[in-house]
């Protein structure tokens, strides 16, 4: 009896999904990087067609400037850099959506069918059956980024816009590189709240709210203060070295992932050294810690709540709770800056509305909900 | 031997099973019997690990099949439906169950679908009867020393509740394998249990074979020289099935003396004996509600 087992079965049910992935993955990678050259390519022509329209940007000798002097940070006219070659942003959602996709079908979906059952009868621990999911779900990953990511770095090696790369090859392809474990880290997040949501449309929800929390929740107490406070200032910059610090970025892919610098990447030497000591490592630090806590819960769930809208009943409280704190701090946020200066008991009223409107929200969803989607 | 062991299991703050406690000898057949929800599924989802007991344990020789994988190698659950399998094709399913059972014979599930006569489609273009078939036959392929079965013959047609049970009696004849089934269809259970586990709210009520439950319970049919008396009607420890003129059948859940006197004392006509049948016991024992086709 053969490990391979697990993966062929997983595989049979992410099969469509894992192809889609990939071919998404290389297009995602390469399509914005043949459009922003097009792009390029237009701009360059227009200068060299009408030389006298961009003379003040191009101390007036842009009719003989070559292609790579045309980028050349000094002229005040700005085309474009390696920065907007690199698909960092689109590559990362995609496998956002994805992650959240395959680990539903891998974990979600079958709670909604027999096939939750099916695998847990079978002669495997419950290690095994995470373990297989997470390889297959990360080899998609895995091998979009292979594919995608080195044809992306062919495209602007072949590319007339080479220059732009020369001496940053191995920066751009530290940035693949952490756009790749980024993707794993959301799917492992995705997976392990797989063992929170009783089906597949809670669990992308769960994920969502994973996803969000570690920044969404300090960006609601940040705001929260302000509406308190005069010193502004000072509670901005205490909440920028949260969001920036290492905690944050270990707990957070999301934190992590709007820390990078991408547009001093290249440029600012120390831009470069903070990102190769923080961010892959932080990264890491984060999916070894969502497996880890992905197997202990993936072993805990109570299989006799598939289909629930929340898994662990006995936490039930402890999520109301959060809802209602999270959408009453929202709720006072928003009602204390309608006025023109921020005002305290507005986000009071605001903080108590939210409150209550979360903790109807909260009943539904959590207990009456719950019990209906119970298979 | 396969041992439950004080099994407990609370769901919303339910009990859904009590102190479960009863073993699996080999080569025989168990019925699992008791009303909707009171616990046989949760029962057998448990035995083989899906479910996990608050306390208890399930213990397959000396080792607890909660804590050793491998030991399902030859527990084999086979749920109410083939959803599991419904994107597979019959072939798909047949190598997924090789690979995962190195004791699967091919040849013994392939011989049966063609007695059946069941191409190689997808499980989820097959009539329900063929599903059955088509689950059935893989699990019993995988050459297992136990079978849990819960309710196999749930909406199949007579011809194919016939084929099932056919199945089920060649494989405990040929391999001296057990099989614990859970089912409504009582007067099949009838016809192949060696042992009835009737459960009661998440209780085991009783355990006993067809011929010590048909004992422990009685069913009469008493004519009276004049009408039936009133106090027979108003007694609370039977069930009154039929009443017509001096004519009275009705059901006892224990056979006792008293009873026998108390009849006596009303001079009857004739007193018989009728032979009970497992939905009379079913009925008498946990309250009806029996579904028997």
């Amino acid at each position: 009896m053969s490990f391979n087992v697990l993966l062929k079965k997983d595989w049979k049910q992410v099969s469509l999904l894992w192809i889609l992935l990939v071919f998404l993955g290389i297009v995602a990678y390469t399509l914005p990087v043949w459009t922003q050259m097009q792009s390029f390519d237009e701009q360059v022509q227009d200068i060299q067609m009408n030389p006298d329209k961009y003379a003040e940007w191009f101390n007036g000798d842009a009719s003989n400037a070559s292609v790579e002097e045309l980028f050349n940070p000094q002229y005040s006219y700005w085309i474009g850099d390696l920065q907007t070659l690199i698909p960092y942003g689109g590559v990362i959602f995609l496998y956002i959506i994805f992650g959240f996709l395959m680990a539903s079908v891998l974990i979600g979906s079958e709670r909604n069918s027999q096939m939750s059952d099916f695998a847990m009868s079978l002669p495997f621990n419950r290690n095994q059956l995470y373990i297989s999911k997470w390889l297959i779900g990360t080899s998609g990953i895995v091998v979009s980024t292979l594919l995608g990511g080195p044809l992306m770095l062919w495209m602007i090696h072949a590319s007339r816009y080479s220059f732009l790369i020369e001496g940053h090859s191995l920066k751009v392809a530290a940035l693949v590189g952490f756009m790749l474990l980024t993707g794993i880290a959301v799917f492992s997040l995705a997976l392990w709240m797989g063992s929170f949501g009783g089906e597949a449309i809670s669990q992308v929800l769960w994920s969502v709210v994973a996803l969000l929390f570690p920044v969404g929740i300090l960006l609601l107490i940040q705001g929260s203060v302000i509406s308190f406070t005069q010193n502004t200032e000072r509670v901005y910059s205490v909440f920028e070295r949260a969001i920036e610090s290492v905690f944050l970025r270990v707990i957070s892919p999301l934190a992590n992932v709007i820390n990078v610098d991408t547009y001093n990447l290249y440029t600012d030497n120390s831009v470069w050294q903070e990102f190769l000591a923080v961010a892959p490592l932080s990264v890491l630090a984060f999916i070894v810690l969502s497996f880890g806590l992905g197997l202990l819960t993936f072993n805990r769930a109570p299989q006799e709540n598939n289909g629930r809208f929340f898994m662990f009943s006995n936490w039930l409280w402890f999520v109301h709770l959060m809802m209602v704190l999270c959408f009453a701090m929202l709720g006072g946020i928003i009602l204390a800056n309608i006025a023109y200066s921020t005002n305290s008991i507005l986000y009071v009223i605001g903080f108590l509305i939210g409150g209550f409107l979360a903790h109807l929200l909260a009943k539904r969803l959590l207990y009456r909900f719950n019990l209906q989607l119970k298979s | 031997m396969l041992t439950v062991q004080q099994l407990s299991k609370r769901i919303d703050r339910q009990t859904v099973l009590d102190a479960i406690d009863f073993s699996v000898r080999p080569g025989e057949i168990i019925a699992l019997v008791g009303r909707n929800g009171a616990g046989k599924t949760t029962l057998l989802r448990t035995m083989v690990g899906i479910i996990r007991p608050d306390t208890g344990d399930v213990r397959y020789g000396p080792s607890s099949i909660f804590e050793k994988a491998e030991l399902k190698r030859d527990v084999i659950f086979v749920p109410d439906s083939a959803d599991a399998l419904k994107h597979y094709t019959v072939n798909e399913a047949m190598d997924l169950y090789a690979s995962i059972y190195p004791s699967f014979d091919r040849a013994a599930f392939t011989e049966t679908l063609t007695r059946y006569n069941i191409g190689n489609k997808k499980i989820r273009q097959l009539s329900k009867g063929q599903k059955a078939m088509v689950t059935l036959s893989l699990a019993f392929a995988v050459k297992a020393s136990y079978y849990l079965l819960d309710e196999p013959t749930d909406g199949l047609d007579v011809v194919a509740k016939a084929d099932v049970l056919k199945l089920m009696i060649a494989q405990v004849e040929a391999r001296n394998c057990s099989i614990i089934v859970s089912s409504h269809q009582l007067h099949e259970l009838e016809r192949i249990a060696d042992r009835i586990i009737m459960i009661e709210k998440g209780r085991v009520k009783a355990i006993m074979s067809l011929e010590e439950a048909r004992e422990s319970s009685v069913k009469l049919q008493v004519v009276f020289n004049d009408q039936v008396p009133v106090e027979l009607l108003e007694r609370k420890d039977i069930e009154i099935i039929n009443v017509t003129g001096r004519v009275v059948l009705f059901m006892a859940k224990e056979r006792t003396q008293e009873l026998d006197t108390f009849v006596d004392a009303h001079d009857p006509m004739l007193v018989e004996e009728i032979p009970m049948s497992l939905e009379d016991i079913f009925r008498v024992q946990l309250g009806g509600e029996a579904s028997v086709i």
